[in-house]
Protein backbone atom coordinates (compact mmCIF):
# COMPACT_ATOMS: atom_id res chain seq x y z
CA UNK A 1 0.00 0.00 0.00
CA UNK A 2 1.18 3.46 -0.33
CA UNK A 3 0.35 5.31 2.64
CA UNK A 4 2.02 2.16 4.77
CA UNK A 5 4.56 4.31 5.93
CA UNK A 6 2.64 6.92 7.39
CA UNK A 7 2.06 7.07 11.53
CA UNK A 8 -1.45 5.94 12.24
CA UNK A 9 -3.13 8.96 14.74
CA UNK A 10 -4.86 7.34 17.18
CA UNK A 11 -5.62 10.33 19.44
CA UNK A 12 -5.62 14.92 18.63
CA UNK A 13 -5.47 17.06 21.55
CA UNK A 14 -7.11 20.92 21.39
CA UNK A 15 -5.52 24.08 21.99
CA UNK A 16 -7.62 25.56 24.31
CA UNK A 17 -7.82 28.16 27.48
CA UNK A 18 -6.40 27.09 30.90
CA UNK A 19 -8.94 25.08 32.95
CA UNK A 20 -11.02 27.90 35.05
CA UNK A 21 -10.53 30.77 32.17
CA UNK A 22 -7.36 32.98 31.71
CA UNK A 23 -5.99 34.95 34.63
CA UNK A 24 -7.49 38.84 35.26
CA UNK A 25 -4.07 40.16 34.40
CA UNK A 26 -4.18 39.78 31.27
CA UNK A 27 -5.89 42.99 29.38
CA UNK A 28 -7.18 41.85 26.15
CA UNK A 29 -10.03 45.03 26.12
CA UNK A 30 -9.44 48.29 24.23
CA UNK A 31 -8.29 51.01 26.45
CA UNK A 32 -8.39 54.45 24.30
CA UNK A 33 -8.96 57.32 26.89
CA UNK A 34 -10.72 60.33 25.43
CA UNK A 35 -8.01 62.89 24.51
CA UNK A 36 -9.27 66.14 23.61
CA UNK A 37 -12.20 67.62 22.27
CA UNK A 38 -14.92 65.29 20.74
CA UNK A 39 -15.31 64.74 16.84
CA UNK A 40 -18.99 66.75 17.28
CA UNK A 41 -17.32 69.76 18.97
CA UNK A 42 -14.48 69.59 16.34
CA UNK A 43 -17.21 69.50 13.75
CA UNK A 44 -19.30 72.38 14.92
CA UNK A 45 -15.94 74.47 15.75
CA UNK A 46 -14.60 73.93 12.24
CA UNK A 47 -17.90 74.47 10.50
CA UNK A 48 -18.31 77.81 13.19
CA UNK A 49 -14.81 79.32 11.27
CA UNK A 50 -16.05 78.23 7.97
CA UNK A 51 -19.26 80.20 8.75
CA UNK A 52 -17.59 83.22 10.23
CA UNK A 53 -14.51 82.92 6.99
CA UNK A 54 -17.13 82.72 4.67
CA UNK A 55 -19.14 85.50 5.98
CA UNK A 56 -16.26 88.02 5.97
CA UNK A 57 -15.30 87.01 2.43
CA UNK A 58 -19.11 88.33 1.55
CA UNK A 59 -19.20 91.32 3.52
CA UNK A 60 -15.70 92.06 1.65
CA UNK A 61 -16.76 91.20 -1.93
CA UNK A 62 -19.76 93.47 -1.60
CA UNK A 63 -17.80 96.34 -0.13
CA UNK A 64 -15.69 96.03 -3.01
CA UNK A 65 -18.16 96.09 -4.90
CA UNK A 66 -19.65 98.76 -3.61
CA UNK A 67 -16.10 100.90 -4.02
CA UNK A 68 -15.93 99.82 -7.88
CA UNK A 69 -19.45 101.21 -8.44
CA UNK A 70 -18.17 104.03 -6.79
CA UNK A 71 -15.33 104.57 -9.05
CA UNK A 72 -17.24 103.46 -12.18
CA UNK A 73 -19.99 106.13 -11.61
CA UNK A 74 -17.47 108.93 -11.03
CA UNK A 75 -16.21 108.02 -14.08
CA UNK A 76 -19.93 107.94 -15.73
CA UNK A 77 -20.35 111.31 -14.51
CA UNK A 78 -17.34 113.28 -15.93
CA UNK A 79 -17.78 111.57 -19.52
CA UNK A 80 -20.04 114.52 -21.27
CA UNK A 81 -17.68 116.88 -20.17
CA UNK A 82 -14.91 114.95 -21.30
CA UNK A 83 -16.54 114.44 -24.37
CA UNK A 84 -17.53 117.66 -25.31
CA UNK A 85 -13.82 119.07 -25.10
CA UNK A 86 -12.79 115.90 -26.98
CA UNK A 87 -15.21 116.65 -29.35
CA UNK A 88 -14.31 120.27 -30.06
CA UNK A 89 -10.87 119.06 -30.54
CA UNK A 90 -11.74 116.62 -33.64
CA UNK A 91 -13.98 119.31 -35.25
CA UNK A 92 -11.06 121.52 -34.81
CA UNK A 93 -8.16 119.08 -36.85
CA UNK A 94 -10.72 118.13 -38.96
CA UNK A 95 -11.56 121.62 -40.43
CA UNK A 96 -7.75 122.18 -40.94
CA UNK A 97 -7.52 118.67 -42.78
CA UNK A 98 -10.82 119.57 -44.59
CA UNK A 99 -9.02 123.06 -45.35
CA UNK A 100 -5.56 121.76 -46.84
CA UNK A 101 -7.31 118.78 -48.71
CA UNK A 102 -9.03 121.81 -50.56
CA UNK A 103 -6.55 123.49 -51.13
CA UNK A 104 -4.53 120.36 -52.59
CA UNK A 105 -7.54 119.53 -54.78
CA UNK A 106 -8.55 122.70 -55.91
CA UNK A 107 -8.24 121.78 -59.56
CA UNK A 108 -10.35 119.06 -59.72
CA UNK A 109 -13.78 119.49 -60.05
CA UNK A 110 -16.29 118.36 -58.02
CA UNK A 111 -14.22 117.46 -55.34
CA UNK A 112 -15.72 117.32 -51.83
CA UNK A 113 -13.23 117.99 -49.46
CA UNK A 114 -13.33 116.34 -46.26
CA UNK A 115 -16.21 114.13 -47.13
CA UNK A 116 -15.68 110.48 -47.15
CA UNK A 117 -19.03 109.63 -48.05
CA UNK A 118 -18.80 112.07 -51.07
CA UNK A 119 -20.36 109.66 -53.84
CA UNK A 120 -17.53 108.31 -56.14
CA UNK A 121 -17.76 108.84 -59.67
CA UNK A 122 -18.58 105.33 -61.67
CA UNK A 123 -19.24 103.42 -58.47
CA UNK A 124 -22.70 102.37 -59.26
CA UNK A 125 -25.72 100.65 -56.76
CA UNK A 126 -24.91 97.27 -55.66
CA UNK A 127 -21.09 97.87 -56.11
CA UNK A 128 -21.66 97.62 -60.12
CA UNK A 129 -19.17 99.82 -61.85
CA UNK A 130 -21.31 102.03 -64.09
CA UNK A 131 -19.89 104.92 -65.51
CA UNK A 132 -22.92 106.53 -65.44
CA UNK A 133 -23.71 106.33 -61.96
CA UNK A 134 -22.21 107.77 -58.48
CA UNK A 135 -22.84 106.54 -55.21
CA UNK A 136 -21.12 106.63 -51.58
CA UNK A 137 -18.82 103.82 -50.59
CA UNK A 138 -20.47 103.85 -47.22
CA UNK A 139 -24.52 102.11 -47.42
CA UNK A 140 -24.97 104.35 -43.98
CA UNK A 141 -26.82 107.43 -42.61
CA UNK A 142 -24.78 107.35 -39.54
CA UNK A 143 -21.37 110.09 -39.20
CA UNK A 144 -18.16 107.79 -40.29
CA UNK A 145 -15.53 108.72 -38.91
CA UNK A 146 -12.21 109.02 -40.47
CA UNK A 147 -9.54 106.41 -39.55
CA UNK A 148 -6.94 108.20 -41.43
CA UNK A 149 -5.49 111.63 -41.89
CA UNK A 150 -2.95 112.88 -44.78
CA UNK A 151 -0.45 115.23 -43.23
CA UNK A 152 1.62 116.85 -46.09
CA UNK A 153 5.37 116.92 -46.05
CA UNK A 154 6.13 119.29 -42.80
CA UNK A 155 6.71 122.52 -44.31
CA UNK A 156 8.27 126.00 -42.97
CA UNK A 157 4.80 128.24 -42.20
CA UNK A 158 2.66 125.20 -42.36
CA UNK A 159 -0.40 125.36 -39.87
CA UNK A 160 0.05 121.88 -38.34
CA UNK A 161 3.46 120.26 -36.75
CA UNK A 162 4.33 116.69 -35.79
CA UNK A 163 5.76 116.74 -32.28
CA UNK A 164 9.29 115.18 -31.63
CA UNK A 165 8.04 111.17 -30.54
CA UNK A 166 10.15 112.12 -27.66
CA UNK A 167 7.75 113.90 -26.02
CA UNK A 168 5.81 111.18 -25.53
CA UNK A 169 7.72 108.55 -26.06
CA UNK A 170 9.94 109.04 -22.86
CA UNK A 171 13.25 108.08 -23.61
CA UNK A 172 16.09 109.06 -25.45
CA UNK A 173 17.87 105.93 -25.93
CA UNK A 174 16.01 105.11 -29.53
CA UNK A 175 16.83 108.83 -30.74
CA UNK A 176 20.18 109.71 -29.53
CA UNK A 177 21.82 106.00 -29.80
CA UNK A 178 19.56 104.36 -32.78
CA UNK A 179 20.09 101.19 -34.02
CA UNK A 180 23.04 100.70 -36.37
CA UNK A 181 20.57 99.91 -39.05
CA UNK A 182 18.59 103.30 -38.52
CA UNK A 183 21.33 105.19 -38.62
CA UNK A 184 22.37 107.81 -41.45
CA UNK A 185 25.77 106.66 -41.72
CA UNK A 186 24.13 103.34 -42.38
CA UNK A 187 25.04 101.22 -46.08
CA UNK A 188 25.09 98.16 -46.94
CA UNK A 189 28.89 98.01 -47.86
CA UNK A 190 29.21 99.94 -44.80
CA UNK A 191 27.07 98.46 -42.09
CA UNK A 192 28.87 100.47 -39.44
CA UNK A 193 29.55 102.99 -41.02
CA UNK A 194 33.10 104.19 -42.40
CA UNK B 1 -14.72 105.49 -24.57
CA UNK B 2 -14.93 109.62 -24.28
CA UNK B 3 -12.04 110.74 -26.35
CA UNK B 4 -11.27 110.00 -29.73
CA UNK B 5 -8.66 107.74 -30.81
CA UNK B 6 -5.27 109.37 -30.72
CA UNK B 7 -3.58 110.37 -33.73
CA UNK B 8 -0.67 107.50 -34.04
CA UNK B 9 2.13 108.78 -36.16
CA UNK B 10 5.59 107.25 -36.07
CA UNK B 11 7.41 110.18 -36.40
CA UNK B 12 5.59 112.14 -33.65
CA UNK B 13 2.67 113.50 -32.38
CA UNK B 14 0.15 115.39 -34.42
CA UNK B 15 -0.13 119.01 -33.74
CA UNK B 16 -2.73 121.40 -35.20
CA UNK B 17 -2.19 125.06 -34.48
CA UNK B 18 -5.11 126.42 -36.40
CA UNK B 19 -8.05 127.58 -34.20
CA UNK B 20 -11.91 126.80 -34.41
CA UNK B 21 -13.75 128.98 -36.99
CA UNK B 22 -15.12 132.34 -35.98
CA UNK B 23 -18.59 131.74 -36.21
CA UNK B 24 -18.16 129.03 -33.30
CA UNK B 25 -18.17 130.37 -29.46
CA UNK B 26 -14.78 130.30 -27.50
CA UNK B 27 -15.38 128.25 -24.30
CA UNK B 28 -12.19 127.25 -22.52
CA UNK B 29 -11.07 123.65 -21.75
CA UNK B 30 -11.58 122.81 -17.88
CA UNK B 31 -8.33 122.43 -17.55
CA UNK B 32 -8.14 119.95 -14.42
CA UNK B 33 -6.18 116.99 -14.32
CA UNK B 34 -8.17 113.79 -13.37
CA UNK B 35 -7.97 114.16 -8.99
CA UNK B 36 -9.56 117.22 -8.91
CA UNK B 37 -11.97 115.81 -11.90
CA UNK B 38 -12.51 112.67 -9.52
CA UNK B 39 -13.23 114.68 -6.22
CA UNK B 40 -16.04 116.94 -7.88
CA UNK B 41 -17.63 114.43 -10.34
CA UNK B 42 -20.25 113.53 -8.01
CA UNK B 43 -20.80 117.06 -7.41
CA UNK B 44 -20.79 118.02 -11.23
CA UNK B 45 -23.29 115.25 -12.02
CA UNK B 46 -25.55 116.97 -9.73
CA UNK B 47 -24.62 120.26 -10.62
CA UNK B 48 -25.01 120.30 -14.31
CA UNK B 49 -27.27 117.12 -14.75
CA UNK B 50 -29.72 118.71 -17.20
CA UNK B 51 -26.76 120.27 -19.12
CA UNK B 52 -24.71 116.94 -19.65
CA UNK B 53 -28.34 114.24 -20.00
CA UNK B 54 -29.21 117.14 -23.08
CA UNK B 55 -25.34 116.33 -24.24
CA UNK B 56 -25.67 113.01 -24.31
CA UNK B 57 -29.13 112.92 -25.67
CA UNK B 58 -27.91 115.33 -28.27
CA UNK B 59 -24.83 112.22 -29.17
CA UNK B 60 -27.23 109.19 -29.37
CA UNK B 61 -28.93 111.34 -31.85
CA UNK B 62 -25.92 111.74 -33.94
CA UNK B 63 -22.07 110.16 -33.67
CA UNK B 64 -21.12 113.77 -35.39
CA UNK B 65 -19.08 115.38 -33.51
CA UNK B 66 -19.90 118.82 -35.37
CA UNK B 67 -23.37 117.98 -33.94
CA UNK B 68 -23.43 118.69 -30.40
CA UNK B 69 -21.25 121.35 -30.40
CA UNK B 70 -23.32 123.59 -28.60
CA UNK B 71 -25.15 121.22 -25.88
CA UNK B 72 -20.98 120.71 -25.27
CA UNK B 73 -20.41 124.31 -24.95
CA UNK B 74 -22.91 124.63 -22.03
CA UNK B 75 -22.12 121.22 -19.98
CA UNK B 76 -18.17 122.86 -20.30
CA UNK B 77 -19.46 126.40 -19.13
CA UNK B 78 -21.36 124.22 -16.35
CA UNK B 79 -18.17 122.64 -15.48
CA UNK B 80 -16.27 125.67 -15.45
CA UNK B 81 -18.68 127.26 -13.47
CA UNK B 82 -18.92 124.76 -10.48
CA UNK B 83 -15.31 124.54 -10.37
CA UNK B 84 -15.32 128.05 -9.98
CA UNK B 85 -17.73 127.75 -7.32
CA UNK B 86 -15.66 125.14 -5.57
CA UNK B 87 -12.65 127.15 -5.81
CA UNK B 88 -14.53 130.21 -3.92
CA UNK B 89 -15.95 128.20 -1.42
CA UNK B 90 -14.70 124.82 -0.34
CA UNK B 91 -10.73 125.24 -1.44
CA UNK B 92 -8.96 124.16 0.99
CA UNK B 93 -10.92 121.13 1.46
CA UNK B 94 -11.09 120.41 -2.34
CA UNK B 95 -7.59 120.42 -2.83
CA UNK B 96 -6.95 118.08 0.29
CA UNK B 97 -8.68 115.63 -1.01
CA UNK B 98 -7.65 115.27 -4.52
CA UNK B 99 -4.24 115.93 -3.40
CA UNK B 100 -4.99 112.37 -1.04
CA UNK B 101 -6.45 111.33 -4.24
CA UNK B 102 -3.37 111.97 -6.36
CA UNK B 103 -1.09 110.14 -3.41
CA UNK B 104 -3.06 107.49 -2.98
CA UNK B 105 -3.28 106.07 -6.83
CA UNK B 106 -7.09 108.02 -6.87
CA UNK B 107 -8.38 105.39 -4.97
CA UNK B 108 -11.25 106.83 -3.12
CA UNK B 109 -11.54 104.58 -0.10
CA UNK B 110 -8.22 105.79 0.98
CA UNK B 111 -9.26 109.44 0.97
CA UNK B 112 -12.36 109.01 3.25
CA UNK B 113 -11.62 111.78 5.89
CA UNK B 114 -10.55 114.33 3.54
CA UNK B 115 -13.56 113.48 1.29
CA UNK B 116 -16.00 113.74 4.36
CA UNK B 117 -14.70 117.05 4.86
CA UNK B 118 -15.27 118.68 1.54
CA UNK B 119 -18.51 116.93 1.07
CA UNK B 120 -19.84 118.43 4.38
CA UNK B 121 -18.15 121.75 3.37
CA UNK B 122 -19.81 121.81 -0.25
CA UNK B 123 -23.40 120.69 1.29
CA UNK B 124 -23.00 123.36 3.47
CA UNK B 125 -21.72 126.29 1.01
CA UNK B 126 -24.14 124.63 -2.38
CA UNK B 127 -26.03 122.51 -1.21
CA UNK B 128 -24.52 119.54 -3.02
CA UNK B 129 -24.67 116.14 -2.21
CA UNK B 130 -22.69 112.62 -3.37
CA UNK B 131 -25.56 110.22 -3.96
CA UNK B 132 -24.18 107.28 -5.56
CA UNK B 133 -26.88 105.65 -8.17
CA UNK B 134 -28.28 101.77 -7.83
CA UNK B 135 -26.49 101.76 -4.06
CA UNK B 136 -28.11 98.93 -2.64
CA UNK B 137 -31.02 99.80 -0.31
CA UNK B 138 -30.69 99.36 4.08
CA UNK B 139 -27.77 100.58 4.31
CA UNK B 140 -25.36 103.71 4.15
CA UNK B 141 -23.54 104.77 0.94
CA UNK B 142 -20.09 102.99 0.56
CA UNK B 143 -18.81 106.70 0.99
CA UNK B 144 -20.42 107.06 4.30
CA UNK B 145 -20.01 103.72 5.55
CA UNK B 146 -18.97 103.82 9.35
CA UNK B 147 -16.49 100.95 10.00
CA UNK B 148 -15.23 100.12 6.36
CA UNK B 149 -12.72 96.87 5.51
CA UNK B 150 -10.69 98.62 2.58
CA UNK B 151 -9.29 101.89 3.79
Amino acid sequence: MLLAHLPVITSMSQDLPPAGGFPETVHYKRYLPARGPSGAVMILGVLGIMVYGWNSLAKANAENRELRREAAWARIHLAPMLQAEADRDIVRRMQQVKAREAEIMKDVPDWSAGDLKAPVKGLGKYGVADPSQAESVYNTQRFVQPSFVFLPKEAEGESYSVLSPQWWRGSTMLTKNPPYHHREDFTKEHPLGK
Amino acid sequence: MTTHREGIFIKGLWVEKGSMPEEVPAVPEVGCTSAPLLSMSYFFSAACKDYSEDFVLCKKESGDPRHCLKEGRRVTRCALDLIAKLKANCDETWTKHWECLDANNQRLQKCRPQERAFNECVFTKLGLSKSIPDSPEGQPQIHLKENPIFK
